[in-house]
């Protein structure tokens, strides 16, 4: 019997592995436009970029730049998501992030089960992906399609009123701020020593240990189980 | 240097539109000024972006009482600027004298300014915005800016902000004693939270306010949502960052707690 089983298919894989690069880029070029307590970016990359255009003000010379990486980053990130979104479509039913089951009860028990593992350490039966995740995921999935659309409104002005662009604008920035919010969190358990299973098998291998996931994903091995996988 | 303001009086102007002219002639001789086009091209070309003053024509009532007014479009020089606050390049700038004036040297034309004027005010023109600058350099000249200047009534008047206060409550109070209808001057409190007062008054009867399209709530609601969303965003962060490395600390202490145990049972 294999000792490992594919969880992520190298789509999934592939499409993470460079959403992390392009999204890196998009909040490193965008925090400059949304506060100016991150003027500093824009500063540093102002000073080389200045110098070689030969631009006077440093401060616009490297908003403009972090403006041009933004729409780049935005535009590869459109052609990278669609071979992704295609093939995601094709299951959308059966989605991890779907929770495994609805509804008001289901969901505080979900919530009660993370609190014993993370805050207890004691051993408890996740599906694929625990309750905080399916919410992280959906909140994801939520902000990227508010964040695309109003981005490209905001590209597309001229077609727009200013009163609904001013609204992408709102938009735009208020998704952002959720996003970002989620990903730290997202950051911050990915990398947790109790996760590094899912960190290996995302980044690495695409696999992950049947006992691993025999002792902490107990619903998923179950449902592995009933379709012949294990 | 003291603040200044203007004021705009609806009871004598006779819409001649001379302040408009003023207005664009004045800005195409700042064009030839500063060598950015030549006398020919500044005159024949339409260049919308030199009208800092334009006409708002509404019709107003129903008929037979029905009536055309024409409103007055243009920047209103805000005490609480959005368009300032929100600029990333810092290309909008507020002079000594009060005016919210944009730099072009800096501007990329992100248009921000644009989303975040709840008057609609600035607009872009080859990747730069351009709104009204209050003749900035007329008035620390000791002018007067060009729409008052050309003004054959006085119904635009400027100058310190007291004496122009001074000026427009006393017009408007003689306005209502005369015509028995209630005349404000619009923007000398504050219009709202969003705004704040006005360095750009209007003598206007209350009533009228809709007609003149002078809003008493300006503001872009989404805008200050992003607003809220960016202090609650950075307290959310400092949270998430403070809540994960002291539950990693609690978890790693629990964690040796656990082994400890475990090692003790066994052993």
């Amino acid at each position: 019997m294999a000792k490992t089983i594919k969880v992520y298919s190298n789509m999934e894989r592939w499409f993470h592995s460079h959403l992390v690069h392009f999204v890196a880029f998009m909040i490193i070029s965008g925090l400059p436009v949304l506060s100016h307590s991150f003027d500093f970016i824009a500063y540093g990359v102002g000073i080389p970029v200045s110098t070689l255009m030969g631009s006077q003000d440093i401060l616009s010379a490297g908003m403009s730049f972090l403006r041009f990486i933004h729409y780049t980053s935005a535009f590869l990130l459109t052609l990278m998501a669609i071979p992704f979104v295609l093939y995601k479509l094709t299951n959308f039913t059966t989605w991890s992030m779907w929770p495994d089951k609805w509804g008001i009860k289901a969901t505080i028990d979900g919530t009660a089960e993370m609190w014993k593992f993370y805050m207890k350490q004691e051993h408890v039966s996740f599906g694929k992906m625990n309750t905080g995740q399916k919410f992280f995921a959906q909140g994801v999935v939520l902000c990227m399609i508010v964040i695309f659309i109003s981005g490209y409104m905001l590209i597309f002005r001229d077609m727009f009123s200013v009163e609904v662009a001013s609204y992408a604008r709102g938009a735009h920035a208020i998704s952002f701020v959720l996003l970002g919010m989620l990903l730290m969190i997202h950051i911050y358990l990915a990398t947790h020593p109790t996760n590094k299973n899912s960190y290996k098998a995302m980044f690495k291998t695409g696999e992950m240990d049947i006992d691993f996931i025999k002792d902490h994903h107990g619903i998923y091995y179950d449902k592995l189980k009933k379709e012949g996988k294990v | 240097m003291s603040v200044n303001m203007k004021c705009y009086d609806t009871t004598p102007c006779i819409r001649c539109f001379a302040c408009m002219v003023g207005c664009s002639a004045e800005n195409r001789l700042r064009l030839q000024r500063d060598d950015y086009i030549g006398v020919e091209k500044s005159d024949q070309e339409k260049m919308p972006q030199t009208y800092h003053l334009t006409p708002k024509r509404k019709e107003f009532g129903t008929f037979p009482d029905s009536r055309q007014v024409t409103a007055f479009h243009h920047c209103n020089h805000c005490e609480k600027a959005p368009c300032l606050d929100i600029c990333p390049v810092d290309a909008i700038i507020r002079r000594p004298g009060g005016e919210v004036v944009i730099d072009h040297e800096p501007c990329i034309g992100c248009s921000s300014c644009v989303d975040a004027c709840p008057f609609d005010v600035p607009v872009i023109t080859d990747g730069k915005a351009y709104k009204c600058h209050g003749c900035y350099d007329r008035v620390e000249n000791g002018l007067k800016p060009s729409c008052v200047n050309v003004c054959p009534t006085e119904a635009m008047f400027s100058g310190a902000k007291e004496e122009v206060l001074k000026e427009a409550y006393k017009r408007a109070s003689l306005y209502t004693k005369v015509t028995g209808k209630e005349h404000i001057v619009y923007g000398a409190d504050k219009v709202n939270d969003y705004v704040g007062s006005l360095l750009w008054v209007t003598i206007i009867p209350k009533e009228d306010l809709d007609a003149y399209q002078l809003d008493t709530d300006p503001e872009r609601t989404v805008m200050e949502a992003r607003n809220f969303a960016k202090s609650a965003g950075a307290v959310g962060a400092a949270a998430i960052v403070v809540g994960s490395v002291g539950h990693l600390i609690y978890w790693i202490g629990k964690r040796k707690e656990k082994v400890q145990n475990e090692e003790q049972n066994h052993g």
